[in-house]
């Protein structure tokens, strides 16, 4: 049986993950009554108190620490309505202690409103509902209902990436807690600013429709988990803000729309109430569940309220990715060299497969012409996004830390997830090839390199596996030893940047422990004496017409390196800094794009993690190299 | 008509902060009737220099100096400290007596391609055909015309009380961002009257009526072929074009400098911790933002300055107005002739320090040692006014005076000529072949 099957496909995942990424049921408020507090929370009272009004348990701690907290969020947002009600959802998150604000071990809500000067006070105990509680007029207004929204959906975020990748992921700037800043300033805007160490949501009086009510990034669903994907993928891959070509800014955008996708699939009331069908019976027919139908559901769309926002930040690749044209000379054509329009085409790949397993897995379900179960068909859909949210995100593992393209995200994907998941009954694999293959995405084989079992497998003279596990220095004596046969070319700037150890459950059930560690490597010159070394060196830089010859350039290099629990080398995915072919792909572009610094140096590398990017790109200007005064 | 000028005259008139620079050509014999040629560069201020004469007064003093005619005027580009004398109600009747046979402005100021901002400048680019512009040369406009916009509904933020010094920096600077409609009518008149140039770097520039004066246009680029020019301006425009860039209504809310309003129990928010760390960081987050993208604005207009390179009678002059390491770039390291401008630029005699002494100006690597190195007396006239512009980088900057104090330099500064003599301009002159030097 598919359900069956589903649960069989998924074997190889990391410790815990279980279903707990399948979040508990939400239910939009125009469902009957089976939110567990709904009675209480529409008669204003606070439904977790005694008949005296006490409450009835400590204020920071989880109703019931045996399983997992659930608060209530707001589904999509809350221009969202089934049945003229704001669509909710109930989701599990871990059950810690909270204090207020909510306020946990990775995120700290601060509503304080820099364009008011106004700070709001939190509420005493995180753990009562309040979204739950809030009758829809007023999710605009309630503080508490922000304050929540935020913290549960970046919570469960983050949750989904420590779940796929079997590990605590640290953030991008030093400390533990990332400031979740729900109404920060009066702008249509958001953006994740590790500076602050904080997210800062923005509102804004919409200009459609005139009058309307005030528009809160926070309370958008897709916003939050957006911004907080920004934030996990600067922690994971600090390099990605470098100068390089379109597809690494591109990747940032749309893993962040991918993830917000994709996410709202989990929240399993949601998914049913946006599916087509009989509202007696439940069952609609197969032409309604095609990918194509599907691609036009509100699933497919989101951010809806948000749109003008989320355009602002750039993100615009969430609308409706998916149902952009399959053409493989999408990625070569001039429209699609902006990272921004760039990144909807990975979404598309994206999401076509998911649509594409999707309704393959409904074909499976019933005889063809007669109609299915909306459950049902919910159901299929989730375990998909579930599973493609997976993929992706285990994919970033197997990333290059530098100069990542589209096909470096494909391959690597496949790779992680044939590992994780060999036994690929349901075609995944084959459904991601494919659909990468009609938006020009490759994947490219040669770049992985595996390495277990070869003849002339790497050396291990004086290497010992526990410090390879944890130490930066013992991973470089290892590359060096290694440098030969991995091709690394040990003439120039050479640093391992991280050493990660992790576990996962492999496919027969045991727990593997693995290391990931990614090395960079920097060269600068003028564009002269890097054409002269390139020529030397048996290659050819080339040189964009009118880049004079003493331009400064600064070339990237590195690699991911994954090895085993004994500490070999499994995968190499590597960035040669002397692929003299990439090297010139990315001159030509930064040149052409004009993404000099102000000297006009060329490719320089910088430093700006994500998110700075706002401040830097509408501010003074960091690099003068030397020119200031 | 071959003959070159004898005699050059530079005036930089103490206008405080801003420029207003008089090019005068004396020649041994007349042509046409006379035996001088006057070109106007830039008439504005953001703050006149205290006890220094008024624009109204410079004007008088232009009169003076031209005899009463100007053969040109160039307008750099469109800041209020280079433009706001043109006024008619300032100066500009004034320069319009005068008669200025060529008006001269970057090709950001073409009527038609000006971008039409309320209240400020190329009003005629309403009704103006799109003519040729490429997607580049559109978005530079694009970008200048919303941060106007923009700039303008700052500038308009009603403060009460006391501001602080953030918003008073924001606030000062996004009124300099403001064009003049007056003064750009003035000179889109004169133009009409006239020969009107709009220039871009590597365009030629025949101005008949300066015999033997030769003018290389080294700046604005093109963004066309120096896409780097864009780069500021076309992340911003995302920015400024958005649907809510920074709301001046809500700056003008917190403005006030209120107390923080506490709503319910704040904990320990408003205590020291890291949470009150937080709100001091988002407190100064509009105003941080509304002056960044000011900051920007005012980058991205200077740098559509143009850069002039001026030889005559054998002497070389830089008039780079308030040009910045962007603008420089392209001619520095780019342009076709980029070496042969920089051996020109090593010969130059006099020149007009970029930007009023600021720190990315005169770009420190590229451009400084050109101008450092030979000829042994180097003029350097800086038009400027201490403790005015930008409190976190002072203008001028001290690195920067620092160096110009050394040989080959000789400086010379309007607000410093203005203290230790009264004079009411940086007056040099040269005679022949000779060097440059205060005029008698």
């Amino acid at each position: 049986m598919a359900a069956g099957a589903v649960a069989g496909r998924r074997v190889g995942r990391p410790i815990d993950s279980v279903n707990r990424l399948v979040l508990d049921c939400g239910r939009g408020r125009a469902s009957s009554g089976s939110l567990r507090n709904d009675a209480a929370a529409w008669r204003g009272e606070d439904p977790m108190a005694d008949g005296a009004g006490r409450p009835t348990r400590f204020d920071s701690e989880p109703p019931d620490d045996r399983v997992a907290g659930r608060l209530t969020v707001i589904a999509q947002d809350p221009s969202v309505k089934v049945s003229g009600e704001v669509l909710r959802a109930t989701i599990t998150i871990p059950p810690e202690r909270l204090e207020p604000g909510p306020r946990g071990p990775r995120f700290w809500v601060v509503d304080y409103d820099s364009s008011a000067r106004r700070l709001i006070g939190p509420a005493p105990d995180p753990w009562t509902d309040a979204v739950a509680a809030a009758p829809d007029e007023s999710l605009a207004t309630d503080p508490r209902v922000r304050a929540q929204n935020v913290y549960v959906v970046a919570t469960r975020t983050l949750e989904a990436f420590e779940q796929a990748l079997g590990r605590r992921l640290g953030w991008g700037f030093a400390g533990h807690q990332l400031y979740l800043v729900p109404a920060a300033f009066a702008e249509a805007n958001a953006f994740y600013d590790p500076d602050s160490s904080a997210i800062l949501f923005g509102y804004f009086e919409p200009a459609e429709p005139p009058g309307g009510p005030t528009v809160y990034t926070s309370l958008s669903h897709d916003v939050v988990a957006h911004e907080t994907t920004h934030a996990i993928l600067d922690g994971l891959r600090r390099r990605f803000e470098e100068p390089s070509l379109p597809d690494q800014a591109a990747f940032h955008e749309a893993l962040a729309d991918i993830v917000a996708l994709t996410s709202v699939f989990s929240l399993r009331e949601t998914v049913l109430a946006l599916i087509p069908g009989d509202p007696v019976t439940g069952m609609v027919e197969e032409e309604r569940v095609t990918a194509g139908e599907l691609a036009r559901t509100a699933l497919l769309g989101l951010a809806e309220q948000f749109g003008a926002a989320i355009r602002v930040h750039g993100g615009d690749a969430l609308r409706r990715s998916v149902t952009l044209a399959a053409n493989p000379g999408l990625l070569s054509a001039p429209a699609y060299q902006e990272p921004h329009a760039r990144g909807e085409v990975l979404v598309a790949a994206v999401g076509n497969a998911l649509l594409d397993i999707w309704t393959k897995r409904l074909v499976d379900l019933h005889a063809t012409g007669t109609p299915l179960h909306r459950t049902r068909v919910a159901e299929e859909g989730i375990k998909t996004a579930v599973n493609v949210l997976t993929m992706c995100i285990r994919a970033i593992d197997y990333l290059p830390p530098v100069d990542l393209s589209f096909d470096d995200f494909a391959t690597a994907l496949l790779a992680a997830d044939e590992e994780m998941v060999p036994d690929d009954h349901h075609g995944y694999r084959d459904t991601f090839r494919a659909s990468f293959g009609r938006y020009g995405i490759g994947e490219e084989p040669p770049r992985l390199v595996r390495t277990f079992g070869r003849a002339d497998a790497p050396r291990y003279r004086l290497i010992h596996e526990e410090e390879l596990r944890i130490r930066r220095d013992e991973v470089f004596r290892w590359i060096w030893q290694n440098a030969p046969l991995l091709g690394i070319a040990t003439d120039y700037y050479l640093s391992v940047e991280t050493v990660t150890p992790c576990a996962r459950i492999a496919p027969d059930g045991f727990v593997v422990r693995e290391v990931v560690a990614t090395y960079i490597q920097m060269l600068d010159g003028t564009a002269a004496e890097l054409g002269t070394l390139a020529g030397h060196l048996g290659g050819e830089l080339v040189i964009p017409p009118g880049l004079a010859d003493d331009t400064s350039l600064e070339l990237l290099g590195g690699g991911t390196l994954i090895f085993d629990e004994f500490g070999r080398l499994r995968y190499h995915q590597p960035k040669p800094l002397l692929d003299w072919d990439r090297q010139s792909r990315r001159l030509a572009y930064l040149v052409g794009n004009g993404l000099r610094d102000s000297r006009g140096g060329v490719g320089f590398s910088e430093g700006i993690p994500l998110g700075q990017r706002f401040a830097v790109m509408h501010g003074d200007r960091t690099d003068t190299r030397g020119e200031t005064w | 008509m071959s003959q070159s000028p004898s005699r050059i005259d530079f005036r930089a008139y103490n206008v405080g902060f801003g420029d207003c620079l008089l090019l005068s050509f004396g020649y041994d014999a007349a042509i046409d009737g006379r035996a001088e040629r006057h070109v106007l560069i830039d008439f504005g201020t953001n703050k006149q220099a205290v006890g220094g004469p008024s624009l109204r007064d410079v004007a008088a003093l232009i009169e003076a100096d031209t005899h009463g005619k100007l053969d040109a005027v160039v307008l750099t580009h469109r800041h209020r400290d280079h433009l706001s004398g043109f006024d008619p109600a300032i100066g500009g009747a004034t320069i319009a007596k005068l008669r200025p046979d060529a008006i001269v402005r970057p090709w950001t100021e073409r009527p038609d391609s000006a971008p039409a901002v309320p209240g400020g400048h190329g009003m005629a680019a309403a009704s103006g055909p799109a003519s040729a512009r490429s997607p580049n040369q559109q978005k530079l406009l694009d970008v200048l015309g919303a941060g106007a916009r923009f700039a303008g509904e700052l500038a308009a933020v009603p403060y009460a009380g006391r501001r602080s010094v953030a918003e008073s920096s924001m606030s000062a600077l996004a009124a300099m961002q403001l064009g003049n409609a007056n003064a750009i009518a003035q000179l889109d008149e004169l133009a009409a009257a006239g020969e009107a140039h709009y220039l871009k770097a590597g365009d030629p520039l025949s101005l008949g009526m300066l015999p033997g004066v030769s003018v290389s246009v080294l700046g604005p680029p093109d963004p066309d072929t120096w896409p780097a020019i864009l780069q500021q301006a076309a992340q911003s425009k995302e920015y400024w074009l958005g649907a809510g860039s920074v709301d001046p209504a809500a700056l003008a809310a917190g403005a006030a400098g209120s107390p923080i309003q506490v709503d319910g129990d704040a904990g320990s928010l408003m205590e020291p911790g890291p949470g009150r760390w937080l709100i001091d960081r988002l407190d100064d987050h509009l105003v941080h933002s509304a002056e960044r993208l000011v900051h920007q604005l005012d980058g991205v207009l200077n740098n559509t300055s143009l850069v002039l390179l001026v030889e005559a009678g054998g002497h070389r002059l830089l008039l780079p107005g308030d040009a910045e390491i962007e603008n420089w770039g392209y001619a520095l390291t780019a342009a076709p002739d980029h070496q042969s401008i920089c051996d020109r630029l090593r010969g130059v005699e006099l020149w007009k320090v970029g930007h009023h002494g600021s720190r990315n100006a005169t770009p420190k690597l590229s451009l400084f040692p050109l101008l450092a190195s030979a000829p042994p007396n180097r003029m350097a006239v800086m038009s400027t006014l201490v403790g005015f512009y930008d409190k976190t980088n002072p203008v001028p900057n001290q690195a920067l005076l620092d160096s110009l104090a050394l040989p080959p330099f000789k400086l010379l500064r309007t607000d410093q000529v203005a203290r230790s003599s009264g004079a009411r301009a940086v007056h040099l002159a040269s005679s022949g072949s000779g060097a440059f030097g205060p005029a008698d």
